[in-house]
């Protein structure tokens, strides 16, 4: 776990206040969403909303007490500790960008192959041999599985095709 | 309906017969729940054709066989990588990964297998002699009370999931709102979709449980060489002992494994209460009556026991409304439902009259099923754990890989690739700042339910509220609702007071 009193002693709380401005922010979209619907579509909403609003505003309470004592510090460093590992996490969120964008057109096997490997690379794999031969064979073991045994619906690419042909 | 003065032993030979559907139905089950995107009712689905063509007992044989499996095979990955294959294990996650961080990987695999197939199997019996008096159940249970348990599941979670029970009720209630997305079933009017078509139908489950899981788990898992932690050295030199030890561990906890697969069955009588929410309800009731409530969440085998044996309860449990009265428990049962009406065999209280070999058989197969399964899948533990020890360098990709894929699966929309891609961000947040993914995931799954529910009881009432108050069951859970929120906060301030007290 992080370190929780990195901040001249003060627990860095800044992150936990993440989630509740997501969520009141979602519950003020949803209930804009519902204000002028007949009661039935908008009577669940307006009740949950209520309540994670409230809910949201006992938690900014309690957290504005504990920031008068100088107990917490408004510090966002929980969500980037370690920091070592920063460029390997944005890395991946990167690289599944990329697999939804290029899937449709390179295929389920030619995708998975192409992420295993450059997901690898930037987790600091550096012999060619287990990049090439670790994507390899989990490619295929998911081409055999899904594609041939399973049929299940996951994108064709060239490679679905040709091999459909040959086979 | 009842079973007397049918000859149960032949019903037994007869449904023995059928050992070459259900064995392969079992290891096709528990490799489809250990694959995160899978389950029991899209694979039904898949296999339509060959289910239609079979003969309607050899089709039910295979579905039931099928759907028990899948609820075993889903705590595997729930324990080894923290990605649970199915909703109705995440709650295997809070003891069972902790476990195999620890080294323990082989005793948490075998404690979940033993409890899940004895915990199946003996619901299984207790549904076979107590069918008459079970399927009642359901008529206790109205909207208004579903409304309740729902609430009270989710604040259940709340309390015992996170570390701080306000932050465990904003995830939970904040899923119920995202569980609200979509249109609305009376006017299909759209509710916070933001514009997006493909969200009218609401959040899709697959890709939320797999972002919220398996995407925020792996942006996690790097920050380790393997998720076995330094220096636990057990899953690297798994041997059979650790097998024996995993069954003695059950062994000891025997009546653990009895009361919560039965609490299970019990829960899955009630139609739209599945395996998710039995299995966090029985985690809690576990730890309600521990007498170290404090070790669960930390690899405590009584957190891992509880969760599995009611899952797999459940099983036996959602099929008896569908046999019993035709309403079928869940999802995986209304898709049975449909076979079956395509063979033109009516469900109700005649079926057992006029087909016992079918009516009965359904449960005599699931007792077979798990017979099955606990010899099968027993031995392949101690190779399972292996997966702890593989360092995360290889994991992460191949978990991301194929768990995002698998996302797409159930609708074939690339869109549910970016929901999963969104909910694996916010997973990440949630676990770096302690608000439980599993509380999020619940809200998610019941926040169709609740509205549909309470929509129901309000319809009924013409808009008066005070109708969630009118019934002496659904009072005596909001009792229980309240005592939740307030039980924990109050032993809090008690403990505070007392070491205030001292220290003065």
């Amino acid at each position: 776990m992080n370190d929780r009193n990195n901040d001249n002693g003060k627990r860095p709380a800044g992150a936990d206040l993440v989630i509740p401005l997501l969520a009141a922010g979602f519950a003020v979209y949803y209930m804009s969403t519902i204000w002028n619907l007949p009661w039935e579509a908008k009577a669940n909403g307006l009740v949950l909303g209520s309540v994670l609003l409230f809910l949201v505003a006992l938690f900014f309470v309690l957290t504005a007490r504990s920031l008068l004592r100088g107990a917490i510090s408004l510090s966002l460093s929980r969500l980037f500790e370690p920091r070592q590992f920063q460029t390997q996490r944005w890395s991946l969120v990167v690289l599944m960008i990329g697999f939804i964008a290029v899937i449709p057109y390179l295929g389920f096997t030619l995708t998975i192959f192409l992420f295993l490997v450059l997901a690898m690379l930037a987790l600091g794999v550096r012999s060619v041999r287990k990049l090439i031969g670790v994507a390899l064979v989990s490619a295929l073991c998911g081409y055999l599985m899904f594609i041939v045994a399973l049929d299940t619906p996951f994108p064709h690419g060239p490679l679905e095709v040709l091999l459909g042909r040959l086979f | 309906m009842s079973a007397d003065g049918i000859n149960m032993l032949g019903l037994f030979a007869h449904t023995l017969g059928y050992w070459w559907v259900i064995i392969p139905s079992v290891l096709l089950g528990i490799l489809v729940g250990a694959i995160p995107g899978l389950n029991a009712a899209n694979s039904i689905i898949l296999l339509l054709p060959l289910t239609l063509a079979m003969k309607p007992e050899v089709g039910l044989m295979f579905m039931v066989s099928l759907y028990c499996a899948t609820h075993l095979g889903g705590g595997i990955p729930a324990i080894l990588i923290n990605v649970p294959g199915t909703g109705g294990a995440a709650a295997s996650t809070l003891d069972g990964y902790p476990m195999a961080v620890k080294g323990q990987g082989q005793q948490a695999l075998v404690l979940s297998f033993v409890a899940s197939t004895v915990g199946g199997f003996l619901a299984a019996l207790a549904t076979l002699f107590l069918l008459p008096f079970l399927s009642r159940i359901g008529y206790y249970v109205h909207s208004v009370e579903m409304v309740v348990i729902m609430l009270l599941g989710l604040t259940l979670i709340a309390a015992i999931a996170a570390e701080n029970m306000l932050k465990g009720l904003i995830a939970g209630v904040f899923g119920l709102m995202l569980g609200g997305i979509g249109t609305d079933t009376i006017y299909s009017a759209p509710r916070g979709t933001f514009g997006f078509l493909s969200l009218y139908d609401g959040l899709p489950l697959v890709p939320v449980l797999i972002g919220l899981f398996a995407i925020s788990e792996a942006l996690l898992m790097i920050e380790h060489k393997m998720i076995a932690a330094k220096g636990a050295t057990q899953d690297r030199e798994a041997v059979w002992a650790q097998t024996l030890e995993g069954i003695q561990m059950a062994g000891q906890r025997w009546w653990h494994i009895v009361w919560t697969s039965f609490l299970g069955l019990v829960i899955g009588i009630i139609p739209g209460a599945g395996a998710a929410i039995a299995s966090f309800v029985a985690y809690q009731q576990s730890r309600f009556y521990s007498k170290t409530p404090e070790l669960y969440g930390t690899g405590h085998p009584e957190g891992l026991i509880a969760p599995e044996a009611a899952n797999n309860g459940v099983g036996p449990g959602t099929i008896v409304p569908l046999m019993a009265m035709g309403v079928p428990g869940g999802e995986t049962a209304a898709v049975m439902l449909i076979v079956l009406q395509y063979h033109g065999i009516v469900l109700g209280p005649r079926l057992f009259l006029t087909t016992p070999t079918l009516a009965y058989g359904v449960f005599i197969a699931m007792l077979f099923a798990y017979v099955f399964m606990f010899f099968t899948i027993l031995p392949m533990s101690r190779y399972l754990s292996r997966v702890t020890i593989v360092p995360t360098q290889y994991l992460v990709p191949i978990i991301i890989a194929f768990t995002l894929v698998g996302s797409f699966a159930p609708r074939e929309y690339l869109f549910d690739m970016v929901i999963t891609l969104v909910f694996g961000v916010l997973g990440y947040i949630c676990r770096k700042t302690d608000y439980h993914v599993a509380a999020l995931l619940i809200g998610v799954i019941l926040g169709p339910f609740i509205e549909q529910y309470l929509m129901r009881a309000l319809r009924i009432s013409q808009g008066h509220v005070s109708i969630l108050f009118s019934s002496t069951l659904g009072n005596i859970l909001w009792a229980m609702l309240v005592l939740t929120v307030l039980v924990p906060v109050l032993r809090q301030w008690w403990r505070k007071k007392v070491v205030s007290g001292a220290s003065a």
